[in-house]
C-alpha cells in the first residue's frame, strides 16, 4: 500500500516538472505576413513603458504587489533596450514620467489611452494568437498621432501579469494551480496600427524572484525578442 | 491480527479528520458569517487600530495614486478639481479627518459610470459619471457615497472579512483534500468544502452590500442636512442604471444591493425626515453651475467614449452638451461625430439586444471580434445599412450645423470629410480634408489626413 502511494507521489511529481518544463518554454510567437514577407522593415523602434501587474498569492486572498509590479516594469525596460540596441536596432524610450517638461497633458492621454487601446486589442489576441499570422489585428491609424522628433517604424508594448504564490498558499492553495507569470510583447507598425509581431510566455515565480527582476525576466525577455526580425537596411 | 489493526487505525484516522472537517467547516463558516452584521454608523468617527497589513495596504493606495497620475489617467483641471473640492468640503462632516485620511477628490479619464474611494480619502471621479449627473445634488450624493467608505473605513472592514474568509476557504479545501480518497467520506468532505465555498463567497458580497447600503444612507443623510435636494439621490440611482451599449449582464450575486432595493431605503428615509428648505432658483443655479463646470470634462468622456466602442453612450452625452449649450460649435460637432461613429447600430438598444440572450451575444461579439469585423457583420444586415442610412444623414446635418455656427470649426471639416469617404463620395472628402488642413496646419493627425487624402481618387 505504501509502495503503491510512493509510486503515485513520484508519477504526480514527474508529471508536474514535465508540465512546468511545458509552460517555461514559449508559448506563441506569431508574426504578421508583411514581416514574415519582408515587405516592412523594422529599424527604429519606440518602446512604449511596460505594464506589469503582479500580486502575491496568499492563504488570505491576493495581495497588491504594486512596488514590486512598478521595479519589474523598469527592469523589462532596461532589458529590452538592452537586447534591441545590442541588436542594432535604434530605440526610443518613451517614458513619460508625470510632470515632466518634455511633454503636455495632451500628449500624456495619448498616450494613455493608446495603451488602453492596446489592451482592449491584446485580450482579442489573446484570444486567438494565430490571427497575427493572418493580420488580422490592428490598434489603428491613430498611432500616427505621437509626436517625435524622428518618425520610427514601430511601437513595442509589453504586457506582464500574474501571481506569486506564498508557501501557505502552496499548502493549502492546491499547489501552483493558476500561479504563473505571462509576459507578452507586441511589435506594432507605427503608420498603420497593424500588429506586426507578438509573443507570449509564461512561467512560475516565486515571491523571493521578484526581489531581483532583472535576473527573472532577462531570459523570457531575450528569448522573446530572438525571433524578431533582424534590423533593416536604409532605414530611418 | 497486525492487518486488522492497521484497517481499524485507518479507519478511525478517516473518523478523525471528518470529525476535525466537521469542526472546521462551522467554526470557520460561523466566524464568516458574523461578519456580516450591519455596519455601524460611519458618523460616529470611532478609534481605529490599524494592522499590518491595513499600514501595508495604505502603502498600496499612495502607489496607486502615483501610478494612476503618472500613467496619464488623472485628469488635469485646476477649475473642475477645485470645484470638487469645494462639494466635498460641503458633505464632509466638520472636523479633522481621520487618521491616514488626506481628502482629494479627482477626476480619472474613465468613461464608466462609476466613483471610487480608496482608505486613504482619494476620491476618483470617474470622467464617465461627471458627464451622466445632471445637477449639483447629484454630485454631492456621489460624493457623500464615496466619503461614507472612508469614513467608516469600509476597505479595511471588507479587507478583514475577505481575507479571513478566503482563509476559511482554503483551510477547508486542505482539510477536505486529507480525507483519503476513493470512499464515501471524501465525497462528503469534497462536497461539504464546495457547499462551504459558496457559502462564504455569498457572504462576502453580503458584507460588501451592507457597506454599500450604509453608505447609501450616509449620503442621503448628508443631502438631508445640506443646500442639496435628497430627491435627486432617487434620480441618480436610475441614472447609474442606464447602459445604453448593453454592457451589464445581471450577475448572479452583486456587490451592490439592487436599484429597486436602494430607491426603496432611501426613499424611507427621505420620507421619515424633513429636509432644508432649499430655493428652486437656488437649485436652478446649481444645476447650471454644474453643467458649466462639467462641460470640458463631458467632451473629453465623449472622446474616451469612441475610443472604448461606447457609440451609444456618447450620442447621449452629446446630446446632454447641445441641449445644454446649443449655440457651440463643438458641442454640435460631437454630435455629429457620435452619429457618424455610430454607423450601422441602432441610437437606443433594441429589445432582442436587452434580452439575456441578445446581451450575451453582443458582449460575445465584441469579445471576439475587431471593430472592424464588427461593424461589416452589422452593416451586412438589413437593419445595419437601415440604421447606418439614418446616422450618415444625422451626422451631416449635425456637422452643417456646426460650420454654421463656427464656419472655421476645422473638426467638423474633418468629420465631414471622414463620413464622406465612408459614403465612397471621394471628391467631397477631398475638398473637406483640404479644408480641415489648411485651418489646422499643426493638427497631430496631420499625417493620418494626409495619407488619407492621398489614397483617395483624383477626378
Amino acid at each position: 500500500m505504501e509502495e503503491f502511494m510512493a509510486r503515485k507521489v513520484i508519477g504526480v511529481a514527474f508529471l508536474i516538472a514535465f508540465l512546468l518544463g511545458c509552460v517555461a518554454e514559449g508559448l506563441a510567437q506569431k508574426l504578421h505576413p508583411r514581416l514574415k514577407k519582408k515587405e516592412v522593415g523594422l529599424k527604429s523602434l519606440l518602446l512604449i513603458p511596460p505594464r506589469v501587474t503582479i500580486t502575491k498569492d496568499t492563504v488570505k486572498g491576493g495581495e497588491g504587489m504594486l512596488k514590486e509590479s512598478e521595479d519589474s516594469e523598469k527592469a523589462i525596460q532596461r532589458l529590452v533596450l538592452d537586447i534591441l540596441k545590442s541588436r542594432g536596432f535604434t530605440v526610443i524610450d518613451c517614458d513619460v514620467p508625470a510632470g515632466s517638461p518634455n511633454t503636455n497633458e495632451e500628449e500624456r492621454y495619448l498616450l494613455a489611452d493608446l495603451q488602453g487601446r492596446y489592451d482592449q486589442m491584446y485580450l482579442q489576441v489573446q484570444n486567438k494568437i494565430k490571427d497575427v499570422e493572418k493580420g488580422r489585428f490592428t490598434l489603428g491609424e491613430d498611432v500616427a498621432k505621437i509626436r517625435l522628433p524622428s518618425p520610427v517604424d514601430a511601437l513595442i508594448f509589453v504586457r506582464g501579469s500574474g501571481s506569486v504564490p506564498t508557501t501557505g498558499k502552496l499548502f493549502f492553495g492546491g499547489g501552483w494551480a493558476g500561479s504563473s507569470i505571462l509576459i507578452s510583447f507586441g511589435v506594432i507598425d507605427a503608420r498603420t496600427g497593424d500588429v506586426l509581431y507578438f509573443d507570449r510566455r509564461e512561467f512560475i515565480a516565486t515571491p523571493g524572484d521578484l526581489k531581483r527582476p532583472e535576473v527573472m525576466f532577462k531570459k523570457v525577455t531575450g528569448k522573446a525578442l530572438k525571433k524578431l526580425p533582424a534590423p533593416a537596411q536604409n532605414q530611418s | 491480527m497486525i492487518r486488522q489493526e492497521a484497517i481499524m487505525s485507518e479507519k478511525n484516522k478517516t473518523l478523525l479528520v471528518i470529525r476535525a472537517f466537521i469542526f472546521f467547516l462551522f467554526a470557520l463558516v460561523s466566524t464568516g458569517l458574523s461578519q456580516n452584521v450591519p455596519a455601524q454608523n460611519t458618523q460616529k468617527n470611532e478609534p481605529f487600530a490599524f494592522t499590518k497589513v491595513e499600514l501595508s495596504l495604505l502603502e498600496q493606495c499612495d502607489l496607486l495614486d502615483r501610478r494612476f497620475e503618472k500613467e496619464g489617467l488623472v485628469y488635469t483641471d485646476e477649475a473642475l478639481n477645485a470645484y470638487l473640492a469645494q462639494i466635498g468640503k460641503s458633505i464632509i462632516p466638520p472636523g479633522e479627518p481621520p487618521e491616514h485620511v488626506q481628502w482629494r477628490f479627482r477626476v480619472l479619464r474613465d468613461p464608466a459610470t462609476n466613483a471610487f474611494a480608496l482608505p486613504n480619502g482619494s476620491i476618483y471621479l470617474h470622467s464617465g459619471i461627471l458627464s451622466s449627473l445632471e445637477n449639483e445634488s447629484q454630485l454631492a450624493a456621489v460624493i457623500g457615497h464615496e466619503v461614507a467608505h472612508v469614513l467608516g473605513r469600509h476597505s479595511y472592514k471588507e479587507n478583514r472579512s475577505y481575507r479571513k474568509k478566503i482563509a476559511a476557504i482554503n483551510v477547508i479545501g486542505t482539510v477536505a483534500r486529507s480525507v483519503p480518497g476513493g470512499g464515501v467520506a471524501s465525497v462528503i468532505a469534497l462536497g461539504a468544502a464546495s457547499t462551504a465555498r459558496i457559502f462564504l463567497t455569498i457572504s462576502i458580497y453580503h458584507h460588501s452590500q451592507d457597506l454599500e447600503r450604509e453608505a447609501d444612507l450616509f449620503a442621503a443623510e448628508r443631502l438631508l442636512d445640506s443646500n442639496y435636494d435628497p430627491k435627486e439621490m432617487l434620480a441618480l440611482f436610475k441614472l447609474l442604471d442606464r447602459d445604453y451599449d448593453v454592457e451589464q449582464i445581471e450577475p448572479f450575486y452583486s456587490d451592490h444591493p439592487k436599484l429597486q432595493e436602494r430607491i426603496a431605503y432611501v426613499d424611507q428615509l427621505l420620507k421619515s425626515k424633513s429636509p432644508n428648505a432649499v430655493s428652486v432658483e437656488s437649485l436652478a443655479a446649481a444645476r447650471t453651475r454644474y453643467l458649466m463646470m462639467t462641460e470640458k470634462i463631458s467632451r473629453h468622456d465623449i472622446q474616451l467614449n469612441f475610443d472604448n466602442r461606447r457609440y451609444r453612450t456618447a450620442l447621449a452625452r452629446s446630446q446632454k452638451l447641445v441641449n445644454f449649450n446649443p449655440n457651440s460649435s463643438e458641442n454640435m460637432c460631437y454630435l455629429a461625430d457620435s452619429y457618424r461613429l455610430l454607423g450601422p447600430n441602432t441610437m437606443e438598444p433594441t429589445g432582442e439586444e436587452l434580452s439575456p440572450d441578445g446581451r450575451k451575444k453582443l458582449l460575445e461579439m465584441k469579445r471576439k471580434l475587431t471593430p472592424d469585423e464588427e461593424e461589416r457583420t452589422r452593416m451586412e444586415t438589413a437593419a445595419g445599412q437601415s440604421a447606418w442610412k439614418t446616422n450618415r444623414a444625422d451626422a451631416e446635418e449635425q456637422y452643417r450645423k456646426a460650420l454654421e455656427l463656427d464656419a472655421y470649426n476645422a473638426v467638423a471639416h474633418r468629420g465631414l470629410g471622414m463620413l464622406y469617404e465612408r459614403m465612397e463620395k471621394p471628391q467631397q472628402a477631398i475638398e473637406e480634408y483640404r479644408k480641415y488642413l489648411e485651418l489646422k496646419p499643426d493638427a497631430s493627425d496631420r499625417m493620418i489626413i494626409q495619407r488619407r487624402l492621398d489614397a483617395l481618387p483624383l477626378k
